[in-house]
């Protein structure tokens, strides 16, 4: 028999739920484009999935260098030991970066190990990029959406509907100082790096420009690192280890919480659903956005509030279990309600209902 | 809106959106019938942390919420026509219909201009109040006549946010007394910034538990980030918060000694009203710990929990009493059970009886207790319906400065109801450190539940 047990037994508390995943039926974004790329749609045109909406001009990065690393820097006086200039051409053997250690007694070089042009588009974040060859990419469409502006300054202007999921912490936010760092928007493709559950050192040879990578259930900062070399726009994380995030100085959004802290399966297979789709990292909003209506959550309208406890999902605040989602089965009454909880490892136990979290999977 | 006989049944809901919180409390008098009681919601904002800003977070979100409150106290509170239109029902009889509501949204809540709009958009039937400054003014320094304190100090301790606000009367030579007000606050603008705050050396200084730095920093971040609302069972977590709220009260104190100098020293007749989510968290004895030694407390000081924020939903409305225009509630509702705190300025010697003391009633015999150095002991009085007479003195040259040896004070269960004493019988001067690991020895010793 199913049983229902009313708001009256939330111990006379109304609670709301996290939605995992927010829609949004309007929201609107922007594609920045460059004087170099030839833009493919036009004010008030509608956009498919699989449109070409623009042909983009691109150098393909030949190598990258992390300047902490190679010649010790802090990442914040990158751009101080570099030895050439943005847009340079450089041949193999010139020294690109250069710094003077021991009081002076030896000098740490970088040499430029082929011809190329120097990029500083990412010196900030202490990389130092040589780019080859140009290529022309068509950039196509991975969402339905109205196109409702296009220039130069706000770039291609697009209205779509879009799911929303929390980012708990970025990392950059740290150094965001004016009102238009906070606006700060990332763009990218959204990808994963293996299952989502294991623990990886090193990512796949590909190459990440333009992506937005998930690493999974723990970021460790070898794992940063390389995909920052192989030019990833932003990492997103199930849990890290809060000093390395706050140390590490590259853009980084941690969606779980910090340590080793339990990953949900259910969460990471619903990021999968939204593997492929374009992915907006929003820092004023804290959010990523997924414009992916392909790939729709078939979500049913179930308001904000906690109506039934029974059967409802939970994840856990307690430092037990930290993070693990669970359904609720039977309700202990009392000053302090006590849930019967069936968690995600098919154990039953019982929590402090002050101590979870009401979710909307 | 007319002034309300002191005998019509009267509805009222008062609403208070404060840290990421929804209070809300409906109260209810029937003077004829010596009816009146309170109902009480909380609803935790803090899942929608993120839609607060945005078009999640409108008027839908009132429509919801006030269709969800009607269940909750079993009250009809609001008509919806066909056009889902809401109004609110006249007040007709208990259960059904209310009289006004008074919704005050604290000025550090985030986001507040989005969720004053949405309220606007949602009604105007609403009466809607900002508490800020002005307000608490207000509020502290009616309570502390209408409850006959000389010195009344307001602790409201948010996880962002610090304040403190204390009016105390100075008495004129002509008889006239002039209130002397002062707002103290240490407030932290992000999430990043609250976390940071445990890299603090002085946090260090008072923390005592075994956690490694890592876990920390780990178990800290994921607590502001997530803020459940009971921590009861975590232990390392409650010793954290108790850290945090002693090094930020210690610093409210650093930053502000002039105007806390002396409070519980001054007058026999001072008072604190504590309130906030961290004392929700860390219960009374540990956040009196906090606040004693944060804010360097001595003296004879009633303390009240007002845990569910009830004296600042309707203590305008007590004050003004039979004036009162939504209204008129007496003080048993309001005004929670008090605990006493009883800080001498010196202890030297340990090991021996610091205070003395007795509790008796027409119902319960006459109960001894006492409290030895370096105890900081709470003392729960028996539940009483009659008047509790407690009496007690210090031992062995323990002693508040400018006051008697002997310290005695009458419980009354309709007026003021002391449930509890607290007394710090710790040698002074108090010493934390140099680790964590003494730290834990010495709380260890510190704690003594007594029961009279």
């Amino acid at each position: 028999m199913h049983i229902q047990i009313n708001l009256n037994y939330n111990n006379g508390k109304m609670i709301i739920k996290r939605k995992v995943f927010e829609k949004y039926e309007d929201y609107t974004f922007s594609i920045p484009y460059s004087s170099q790329d030839r833009v493919l749609v036009n004010k008030g045109s509608l956009v498919k999935i699989g449109d070409d909406i623009l042909k983009r001009k691109d150098n393909i990065v030949k190598y990258s260098f992390y300047l902490p690393e190679q010649i010790g820097t802090p990442v914040e006086k990158s751009q101080e030991y570099v030895a050439c200039i943005d847009g340079e051409l450089v041949t193999q053997g010139t020294v690109i970066a250069e710094r003077v250690i021991a009081g002076g007694l030896n000098v740490k070089k970088l040499l430029s190990p082929s011809d190329g042009v120097i990029d500083l588009s990412r010196i900030e974040k202490g990389y130092l990029d040589i780019l080859g060859e140009e290529v022309t990419t068509n950039i196509k469409s991975s969402f339905n959406g109205k196109i409702t502006d296009v220039n130069p300054v706000d770039g291609i202007v697009v209205n779509s509907s879009a799911h929303a999921f929390d980012i708990k912490l970025i990392s950059e936010v740290y150094n965001l100082k004016s009102d238009e760092d906070f606006n700060k928007k990332v763009f990218g493709e959204f990808v994963f790096l293996g299952d989502g559950m294991d623990l990886l050192l090193k990512a796949e040879d590909s190459d990440y420009h333009n992506k937005i990578v998930f690493v999974g259930k723990y970021l460790h900062t070898a794992l940063l690192h390389d995909l920052f070399n192989k030019g990833a726009s932003f990492v997103l994380t199930y849990s890290m280890d809060y000093r390395d995030f706050r140390t590490q100085g590259l853009p980084v959004g941690v969606l779980g919480g910090f340590g080793e802290i339990y990953t949900s399966g259910k969460i990471i297979q619903a990021l999968r659903n939204m593997i492929g789709s374009f992915a907006i990292v929003d820092y004023e909003e804290s959010q990523i956005f997924f414009l992916n209506e392909g790939k729709n959550l078939q979500k049913k309208n179930e308001g904000l509030f906690v109506h039934t406890l029974v059967n409802s999902t939970i994840r856990s605040l307690s430092l037990a279990n930290y993070g693990m989602l669970g359904t609720v089965c039977g309700v202990e009454e009392g000053d302090k309600p006590f849930l019967k909880v069936k968690w995600e490892n098919n154990l039953e136990g019982i929590i402090n209902i002050a101590n979870v979290e009401f979710l909307s999977l | 809106m007319s002034k309300l006989s002191i005998f019509e049944k009267n509805a009222y809901i008062s609403i208070v959106i404060k840290d990421n919180g929804i209070w809300t409390h409906l109260a209810y008098t029937d003077h004829n019938a010596s009816r009146e009681y309170i109902l009480s919601d909380y609803t935790d904002l803090n899942s929608l942390r993120y839609r607060l800003d945005d078009m999640i977070f409108t008027k839908e979100f009132w429509f919801e919420y006030f269709n969800n409150l009607e269940k909750i106290f079993s009250w009809n509170i609001v008509d919806k026509n066909s056009f889902a239109i809401f109004t609110f029902r006249k007040f007709k009889e208990e259960g059904d219909g209310i009289n006004g509501i008074r919704i005050a949204i604290d000025d550090n809540q985030h986001f507040f201009d989005k969720i004053f709009q949405s309220i606007r958009d949602f009604s105007n039937d609403l009466s809607l109040r900002v508490i800020n400054d002005a307000y608490m003014q207000s509020l502290i320094e009616s309570l502390a006549d209408r409850l006959g304190y000389d010195d009344l100090l307001y602790v409201d301790m948010d996880l962002y946010d610090f304040s403190l606000y204390r009016t105390t009367n100075i008495y004129q030579k002509n008889n006239s007394v002039k209130k002397l007000f002062s707002k103290s606050k240490l407030g932290w603008n992000s999430d990043l910034s609250v976390i940071d705050s445990i890299n603090d050396k002085r946090f260090e200084a008072f923390l005592a538990n075994d956690l490694s730095d890592r876990e920390i920093t780990n178990y800290w971040s994921n607590f502001i980030l997530d803020r459940p609302l009971d921590i009861s069972k975590e232990v390392s977590l409650l010793d954290l918060v108790r850290a945090y709220a002693t090094i930020q009260n210690f610093s409210i104190l650093r930053d502000n000694r002039q105007k806390l100098e002396q409070f519980g020293n001054i007058y026999q007749k001072t008072a604190m009203i504590i309130s906030g989510y961290i004392p929700n968290l860390l219960g009374k004895y540990t956040t009196l710990l906090a606040l004693t030694d944060g804010l360097e407390l001595s003296g004879e000081i009633d303390c009240f929990f007002d845990n569910e924020l009830r004296m600042l939903s309707f203590g305008k409305s007590y004050t003004y009493g039979i004036n009162s225009t939504d209204i008129i509630l007496t003080k048993k509702d309001i005004i929670p059970h008090i605990t006493k705190l009883l800080i001498p300025n010196s202890v030297k010697e340990t090991n021996k009886i610091m205070f003395a003391g007795y509790a008796e009633s027409v119902e319960i015999p006459r109960t001894e207790f006492f409290v030895l150095s370096p105890k900081f002991s709470m003392i729960s009085l028996p539940p009483h319906r009659e008047k509790l007479i407690v009496n007690g003195s210090w031992r062995n040259g323990a002693r508040i400065n400018n006051a008697k040896n002997e310290i005695s004070f009458i419980s009354t269960p309709e007026s003021s109801y002391y449930d509890s004493i607290v007394v710090d019988a710790r040698p002074r001067p108090i010493i934390y450190g140099p680790d964590a690991y003494s730290n834990k020895l010495k709380l260890q010793q510190w704690k003594d539940d007594n029961k009279a």
